[in-house]
């Protein structure tokens, strides 16, 4: 799709802040906003959209809606202007503002957010805290790096606690210097925490204008997971040092970065909405206050997709599709292991993986090299983005083989064309199969859900559905009634609405 | 020359030069002896001055050097004298700013988390502590990180026993440890697929056979695979195996893990005569009797098991099999 000019205006209604989604990334999220834009056309919104490099993103991967009027991008890892460097010593208050915060974060139950933190002008004005020039050049941050080194670390690397502090805060006075210059919204809604919600929290606090908080995945615990995994993370401690059960120093120090900027986030959002249950308690646990969540399922446009159900045949084609982003994430080497057991006992099957290859090439690689070694490279198809709507008439069986998923729009889609699901037990996916509550529940299993990383559950789920047309009708029955009572997308608009109209009405002080 | 055999000379000279003042020759000789004595001593004095200033003080040497024998020679004795005590001053405070080494700071006081004593966790106490779901996360955590760094396949078993949790991060993190052991075993069977492709010579395509059929062992061994996609992997290590025996000849390690393919799938005579092969291309007695010991076993042989295990001595203190060895290595076991 070509680049198109990025939309400029004055002000906008709702401002929605983006991190590595809409327009420049396709997936479960960014198909999301481009659907509330489009749903809501009453409106006039504005994006932001946060990226690490620009470099990393190619073109935009949607149309952009016409109400969306306003859309400015900006890249918080990329080469960044540095403040020339002179004698400063720093404001003694504002550090003195960091350290509560850093006090308050390691004793949360304590006391509530600094105050000063809160204020744009406490990182914009070296008269009133520490702007970015401070806390680059100033001898007070020199200092109060130096202690916590002296007091916290455990990495013997004094150069490398020093600029992974520096490299990980950088983004902090890039994100205050966004939120003072962002044309003026009436309401701004995030869909994640991390950068994106700490911006919003700031515009929050610098407008008085209410934040909405929509968390798909969990971003605190997806970092907390990135981190864990990460091999560029740092970890200087030699094996006499090392303790076998501690985590790095600097895996800790960025897991509770992101905590902070989650806390920081969920402390200034109005509403926070999560996809399902599990996610709601997820969210209290990581700082949420109860009272302010709730629950919004995702619900999709019915008839972009029950016209399908009429182009399938009779029997469901042995055509099993695994519909995502190609990323280790989605887990698709568990579905390439579960085509070797398939292929055994359904010879005429064929996995079909469909989904943009670029985030992950190595991952790609990864799973062309292992369905080689399985011998099933000729049943095992990669597909690249296709319209879903010319997938599903073709196809027997969805399958996520997921290790982590909030509420998969494609298992919805696939619902709404009448097609089963194979899922794992992670997000949202038991619901979506058996139901929730006894009105759900009592419409059958719309599929099957197996356990992460078993292949063998995977395949047994898919025979027991592939070859027994009855119980495939029976799960597509339960799909389709499931999606049509519970997650149509006027029910999520109906929701969302009424948060937009009471977040748009004129502030009452 | 050293610094203060200078200082010596140059003091002796201007000491000299006084003395001339009141030598018994005549005047204008007492004037040049004072002239030339002074002239050497204000020389020694401003290049001495100049070389223990730090280096920081002096921009333009040879305007400063001028300027130290000026002083020096046209005020006489005093000029000299305060080029002494400057020298002494930088002598002294030079030799304070000289920068400590590092072994002579004061030891840093030891931090709270260093001064714990690292605590291990065997295989033992991570199940336990995996298994105690109501045990907050970071100690569960911590149990996996620990086994993590031990590998191996105890080690994969609970790491699937991991994946199926209910607290997500557990569940996420054992799969992702679990994926990065499958992950390099399955690097090097594509990597070996695609040498056999391109090989021609048949010794080459026997030692890449042996690799392939190795790798796919190491799958089952490591407890890296499940049910059916496990008797994927034996399949496909016999018939690499197979292979590798076809185009290189038959060698002890191809032998031995034939043998204990086929004593996995249950043929024990086709297992005991392939690692009776092995024994005898040349195989180690303390890898091979185990198993025509555990073919005994199957046969109820004890008498037979008995003698196998006593065969070899160290397999009484190999870890795994040491205790078994002592048990039916000993006679006891009959009373």
């Amino acid at each position: 799709m070509a680049r198109v000019r990025f939309p400029r205006a004055a002000e906008v209604d709702i401002m929605l802040l983006l991190e590595g989604t809409f327009p420049f990334v396709s997936g479960g999220v960014s198909s999301w906003v481009n659907q509330m834009i489009r749903g809501f056309p009453q409106w006039r919104f504005g994006a932001v959209f946060l990226g690490s490099r620009r470099e990393d993103y190619e073109d935009f991967k949607y149309e952009l809606p016409d109400n969306l009027i306003h859309l400015e991008e900006h890249y918080l890892h990329g080469d960044k202007l540095k403040p020339v460097v002179t004698p400063c010593r720093g404001d003694a208050q504002g550090f003195e503002v960091i350290r509560e915060l850093h006090e308050w974060f390691l004793n949360p139950q304590q006391g509530s957010l600094p105050e000063g933190m809160k204020n744009l002008a406490f990182y914009r004005d070296s008269r009133h805290g520490v702007d970015f020039f401070q806390f680059l050049h100033a001898e007070r941050s020199w200092d109060f790096i130096a202690e916590k080194y002296r007091t916290r670390c455990t990495d013997p690397s004094f150069v490398d606690y020093f600029w992974t502090v520096r490299n990980m805060h950088m983004p902090v006075w890039q994100l205050a210097e966004i939120a003072a210059n962002l044309i003026p919204a009436r309401l701004y809604h995030t869909v994640s925490t991390g950068y994106a919600g700490f911006l919003g929290a700031l515009l929050h606090h610098a407008t008085g204008r209410k934040l909405l908080l929509s968390e798909h995945g969990i971003y605190t615990k997806e970092r907390r997971i990135d981190i864990l995994h990460n091999e560029w993370i740092l970890d200087r401690r030699n094996p006499l040092q090392k303790d076998l059960t501690e985590v790095s120093y600097y895996r800790e120090l960025w897991i509770r970065f992101f905590e902070t900027l989650g806390r920081f986030c969920y402390d200034a959002a109005g509403t926070t909405i999560s996809l399902f249950e599990g996610a709601r308690q997820r969210e209290i646990a990581d700082g949420a206050t109860a009272e302010r969540t709730r629950v919004i399922p995702n619900g999709i446009e019915l008839s972009h997709f029950s016209p399908l159900r009429r182009l399938r045949p009779m029997a469901p084609p042995p055509i099993i599709a695994l519909l995502g982003r190609v990323v280790p994430i989605k887990d698709v080497k568990t579905f390439i292991r579960s085509l070797r057991i398939l292929s055994a006992r359904l010879p005429e099957v064929q996995g079909w993986i469909v989904g943009p290859t670029d985030e992950a090439p190595h991952y790609v690689e990864e799973c062309r090299r292992l369905a080689e070694s399985l011998a099933v490279d000729d049943r095992v198809h990669f597909k690249g983005f296709m319209d879903p709507r010319e997938l599903f008439p073709q196809i027997g069986l969805l399958a996520l083989t997921s290790i982590s998923e909030g509420l998969p729009l494609v298992a919805l889609e696939g619902y709404a064309a009448g097609i089963p699901l194979v899922a794992t037990d992670v997000g949202s996916c038991r619901q979506l199969v058996e139901g929730l509550g006894v009105e759900d529940e009592a419409l059958g299993h719309a599929g099957a859900v197996v356990p992460i990383n078993n292949p063998q559950a995977v395949a047994e789920a898919c025979l027991g559905l592939l070859c027994d047309p009855g119980a495939w009708q029976r799960a597509q029955a339960a799909a389709v009634a499931r999606v049509e009572r519970f997650y149509t997308q006027e029910r999520m608009f109906t929701e969302y609405r009424q948060l937009y109209e009471e977040g748009l009405a004129p502030w009452q002080a | 020359m050293s610094w203060s055999h200078l200082l010596l000379y140059a003091l002796l000279s201007q000491a000299a030069a006084v003395l001339a003042l009141f030598s018994p020759y005549p005047p204008e000789i007492q004037l040049w002896l004072f002239v030339a004595a002074h002239l050497i001593a204000s020389l020694l004095l401003s290049a001495l001055l100049l070389a223990v200033m730090p280096h920081r003080f002096v921009r333009r040497r040879s305007w400063v050097l001028l300027l130290f024998f000026t002083i020096s020679f046209f005020i006489p004795v005093l000029g000299g004298l305060g080029l002494v005590g400057d020298m002494i001053y930088f002598r002294v405070t030079r030799k304070a700013a000289n920068r400590p080494e590092y072994h002579s700071l004061k030891l840093p006081p030891f931090l709270q988390e260093g001064s714990l004593i690292a605590q291990g966790m065997g295989e033992g106490g991570a199940w336990s502590r995996l298994r105690t779901l109501d045990l907050p996360r970071p100690q569960r955590l911590k149990a996996l990180l620990a086994v993590s760094a031990v590998g191996g396949r105890k080690i994969n078993q609970l790491l699937r026993l991991a994946t199926g949790d209910t607290d997500d991060e557990i569940r996420l993190l054992a799969f992702n440890l679990f994926d990065r052991q499958e992950k390099v075993i399955s690097q090097t069977i594509s990597d070996n697929l695609g040498k056999l492709r391109t090989a021609t010579n048949p010794l080459q395509k026997a030692e890449v056979c042996r690799t392939l059929a190795l790798s796919y062992w190491e799958m089952v061994y490591n407890d890296l695979a499940q049910a059916e996609l496990q008797n994927f992997f034996v399949e496909q290590s016999l018939q690499y195996a197979r292979q590798a025996c076809e185009l290189g000849g038959e060698e002890p390690a191809m032998s031995l893990l034939i043998g204990r393919i086929y004593l996995r799938r249950g043929q024990v005579e086709e297992a005991e005569k392939m690692i009776r092969k092995a024994l005898a291309l040349g195989a180690l007695p303390a890898r091979t009797l185990p198993y025509l010991a555990e073919i005994a076993y199957s046969r109820r042989d004890f008498q037979a098991l008995s003698e196998y295990l006593r065969q070899e001595p160290s397999l009484r203190h190999k870890p795994g099999i040491g205790p078994v060895a002592q048990f039916w290595g000993d006679s006891s076991w009959q009373e």
